[in-house]
């Protein structure tokens, strides 16, 4: 981050650390005067476009539903049929992720896990840190591209 | 059909590179992996959880692998069946034979 020294006025380029607990401490690095003065630093924060991937979703009519869930969040975006309440949701991808972040805690190369139930297949794929996809499909495979067009370029800078 | 015959013809199924049997309290049954204990408590803890959430209704998981070697879980009553495929077989392939040998179990 770039900041400016209070008595010469030069641009002095910080790392992350030496602006903890939002003040920049630090000798210019022309002038060698020592500064310390408050700064605001602005978070930037990924988030994943839900409503991108319900967009992506609707265009494959073999998808019968699909949600994603947040850990802390819960269901962020859904497509669910609508005989599904907002609480038969949760629980669904509640016990799904947990499933999900089971099996990876055992085998750290496990990549996606598709549950069958009755005829439908419910594939759950981590987004990121917090975020889980839930496509439901009636089929044992997805169909083809749906995952690099959810999984690619679906983040904005917030 | 006694548990020792099932296991053997679960590890002639083709596309099976190994097996795990966990009676309903996550002990081992039967295996024919090394080390089975980290994989039995994963089918244990996902069975129990996915079990619950698709009931009777809950046919088998697979967690899909790098390697290719992707485990497929199966309920067997309150017991979990895991399952290790070969890498380059169908998963739902080993599954269908799967199930139909437990179907005659049950």
């Amino acid at each position: 981050m770039i900041v400016f020294c209070e008595d010469c006025g030069e641009k002095n380029d910080l790392p992350p650390s030496a602006l903890a607990g939002g003040r920049a401490v630090f000798q210019c690095s022309t002038c060698c005067y020592p500064n310390a003065y408050p700064v605001n630093v602005r978070e930037t924060v990924l988030t994943y476009d839900a409503d991108r991937f319900l967009n992506i979703i609707r265009s494959f009519s073999e998808i019968v539903g699909a949600f994603l869930y947040d850990i802390e969040k819960k269901v962020v975006g859904t497509q669910m049929p609508a005989m599904l309440t907002q609480n038969d949701i949760e629980t669904l991808g509640s016990g799904l992720v947990r499933s999900h972040k089971n099996g990876v805690s055992n085998c750290p190369d496990i990549e996606t896990m598709m549950v069958v139930i009755s005829n439908k297949h419910f594939f759950v794929h981590r987004v990121n840190a917090t975020l889980y996809s839930v496509i439901v499909t009636t089929t044992p495979s997805l169909p083809d591209g749906l995952l690099k067009r959810i999984l690619g370029p679906g983040k904005e800078n917030v | 059909m006694g548990l020792e015959q099932l296991f053997s013809i679960v590890g002639q199924i083709r596309g099976v590179h190994g097996y795990i049997f966990v009676d309903s309290k996550g002990n081992i049954m039967g295996d024919n992996m090394g080390a089975p204990e980290n994989i039995a408590k994963m089918i244990y803890s996902c069975g129990c959880e996915l079990l619950a959430l698709g009931n009777k209704q809950f046919r088998y998981v697979s967690f899909s692998r790098e390697s290719e070697k992707n485990i497929l879980i199966f309920s067997v009553g309150n017991s979990f069946l895991g399952v290790m495929k070969q890498a380059g077989i169908n998963d739902s392939k080993v599954a269908e034979t799967v199930m139909a040998l437990l179907a005659v179990v049950e």
